[in-house]
């Protein structure tokens, strides 16, 4: 007997039907971006290093801030710019809150319902009014710093290659720390609410991930990535331990590290760096048992809400009693350079060439969601295995438990799609 | 009774109307914001002045007939006029029309905006709001005076130059002054012309802008050597 379950996820950023293929106990699943291709790198070729970043920030509306500074990391190491180290602070610092928005937003409007047995945020909002309403408040207030940080809540405008535009005022850096403050209370209600969650049992079957690597603490940027393996290796040698396939039936690529299929994201950032959260212990022991279930993602994302929000107040502080130096000189000069950046969703590698006009003659760029798609196929043809030992044939169950998953994970579809090589001749 | 000339055609009206009801009466008409029949008419917003024999402009939903008034509701001048009022009740409106509850839809400022060609002010007007140097000046590739204004040039205010994400002016004089300082501040002017086709190559206006914009460049480029 053959089934087949399509189920178009809801409640994802973005457009993505998943098909599961039920064959005599077994299961098959196909992850599917039916988002139609935007052709960004066809975009962005021949745009000069100031227009790049502007434009590659419009990719994606929630993560805007994410593609921004992958594309500026990118162009920096293509023109070799080196900046001041306070600037990187608050380079991280502008990511970080951004971070935190997002994960509010995933874990609020997307992914908590599920856990509750309901539909909605609406249905959410009249079950747990107190809950969502923390929610609405930390996202109001995480707004406000990415908006005090990025100069607007979307497509920032504060920094472009070479630094921040302008100092940021005293009583502005001010502002975000009494902001963040305020948050500080609110994420860490959340967190507790969210830890105690019940997730859905799976067992990843494929533990491999990829993260950026962070010279020390977390979530701070550099040029390396960091493979589950230990393997520590240069983000410009990506084509060598990542390669990609086409794939027919989605609009996405799928990715495989060193052959292995990998996953990204917070859960990959926690298993890679939680002993660097000091003060965090007993919610990461907690989070930890857990941390081979994909589902565990929402607890890494509750976690990375409370600590981003801590970290950057913590590291703003320190910036209000001196002057930082926000900007460097630098010569445009040809060169080619790949920006890796944790986004919220994951890796995200930016890669460009340039020539010596600063004009991009080559980009490529690779998201967190493309990087996953292959890891959601596995763990959802796992998933549908279990269920159909558990239930039977329950298209219902399966359904609802699929994109539970998919959810879980956090897909962000309109940078996906990713799949058209175009030769422009320009 | 009183008779009043509209246009050359002969109405009769009764005493103490204004001249409004004559041109209605008439079967002409004459835009008009704020005039409310019977509860506002204050003549505030301008829009509906006409022309007396004497040159004089009058708003005629205020001004009283008198026998044998002559007025002219359509000229030239009066065209002018209007969207002059128009580009100044704009200027402090700011079209913000996301955050109207109108949504743009059902407005007659916004028809009349369409309908005169008025489609607010640059960027720059609003961006000395906020006492920064002008990016122009110090040579940066800044699209404000060439960009609708409304958005509160945040982009500006944080030092980043505007990239005209809300679109073209049109009107050619502004077109023609812009180059004119472009050229005076040495910017480089292909990079203009790649910010301009960054947002605004999706305008249907575009086309008409960009070549403005090239016809004045030669002219200015030729004048400067
Ligand atoms: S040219 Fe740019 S910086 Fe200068 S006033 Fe206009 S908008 Fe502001
Ligand atoms: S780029 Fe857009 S938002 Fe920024 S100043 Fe120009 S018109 Fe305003």
């Amino acid at each position: 007997m053959s089934l087949e379950v399509v189920e178009r996820i809801d409640k994802v950023f973005g457009h993505l039907e998943l098909k599961l293929v039920v064959d005599s106990g077994k299961v098959e699943s196909k992850f599917t971006v039916t988002q139609d291709a935007r052709f960004i790198e066809v975009v962005l070729e021949g745009r000069s290093y100031l227009e790049a970043p502007v434009i590659a920030s419009r990719i994606c509306g929630a993560c805007s801030i994410a593609h921004f500074l992958a594309s500026v990391n990118a162009l920096e190491n293509a023109m070799g710019v080196e900046l001041p180290e306070d600037a990187m602070i608050l380079k991280d610092a502008m990511n970080k809150a951004q971070i935190a928005q997002n994960n509010i937003v995933h874990l609020f409007f997307l992914a908590l319902p599920d856990y509750y047995g309901l539909k909605t945020l609406g249905e959410l909002l009249s079950k747990k009014p107190d809950l969502v309403k923390i929610g609405f408040k930390l996202n109001s207030l995480s707004l406000k710093a990415v908006d005090l940080l990025g100069g607007r809540i979307v497509n920032p405008n504060t920094y472009s290659v070479g630094g921040f535009r302008k100092d940021l005022a005293r009583d502005r850096i001010e502002k975000v720390v009494k902001t963040l403050r305020e948050a500080e209370d609110y994420a860490k209600q959340v967190l507790e609410k969210v830890i105690e969650l019940e997730l859905p049992e799976l067992e990843d079957p494929a533990p491999n991930y990829v993260v950026v690597q962070s010279p020390q603490g977390y979530l701070n940027t550099s040029n390396n990535l960091y493979g589950s393996d230990g393997e520590v290796f240069l983000g410009i040698d990506y084509t060598k331990y990542i390669e990609e396939k086409i794939v027919e039936y989605s609009n996405s690529k799928a990715y495989y590290y060193k052959g292995k299929v990998f996953y990204v994201g917070s859960r990959a950032r926690l298993n890679a760096y939680h002993e660097r959260l000091l003060g965090y212990e007993d919610y990461i022991s907690k989070i930890l048992k857990e941390s081979n279930n994909p589902f565990s993602n929402i607890k890494a994302k509750a976690l990375e809400i409370l600590y981003t929000i801590v970290d950057v107040r913590e590291r703003l502080e320190e910036f209000l009693d001196k002057k930082p130096k926000l900007r460097t000189e630098f010569k445009v000069r040809a060169g080619e350079g790949v920006g890796v950046l944790e986004a919220p969703r994951g890796l995200l590698i930016h890669h460009y060439k340039v020539d010596n006009e600063g004009k991009i003659t080559y980009a490529n760029i690779i998201t967190p969601t493309a990087f996953n798609s292959r890891h959601i196929e596995v763990s959802a043809t796992k998933l549908g295995e279990r269920v159909l030992e558990a239930n039977g044939v329950d298209v219902g169950e399966l359904q609802r438990k699929a994109s539970m998953l998919i959810r879980a994970y956090d897909p962000c579809l309109p940078c996906a799609v990713h799949v058209t090589v175009l030769k422009s001749e320009r | 009774m009183v008779k009043v000339i509209v246009n050359g055609k002969e109405v009769e009206v009764s005493e103490g109307s204004v001249v409004l009801d004559a041109i209605k009466k008439a079967g002409y008409s004459v835009p008009t914001l704020c005039f409310f029949k019977g509860v506002y008419n204050e003549a505030a917003c301008r829009m509906c002045l006409v022309e007396l024999p004497n040159g004089k402009l009058v708003p005629s939903c205020a001004y009283p007939v008198s026998d044998g008034l002559k007025i002219t509701t359509d000229s030239e001048r009066l065209r002018k006029t209007r969207r002059m009022v128009l580009e100044l009740i704009l200027a402090v409106h700011k079209m913000k029309c996301y955050q109207c509850a109108r949504k743009g839809g059902f407005c007659l400022l916004l028809d009349f905006a369409k309908e005169f060609g008025v489609e607010g002010i640059p960027v720059c007007a609003e961006c000395p709001l906020h006492g920064e140097d002008c990016l122009l000046v110090k040579g940066e590739p800044c699209l404000g005076f060439l960009t609708i204004a409304g958005c509160g040039s945040p982009c500006t205010r944080e030092g980043t130059p505007c990239f005209g994400c809300r679109g073209p002016v049109t009107r050619e004089d502004v077109i023609e002054t812009a180059v004119k300082r472009f050229i005076e501040h040495g910017v480089d002017l292909r990079d203009l012309h790649s910010r301009m086709k960054l947002f605004w190559s999706s305008f249907p206006q575009f086309k008409h802008v960009f070549d403005l914009v090239l016809k004045y460049e030669k002219k200015y480029m030729g004048e400067k050597k």
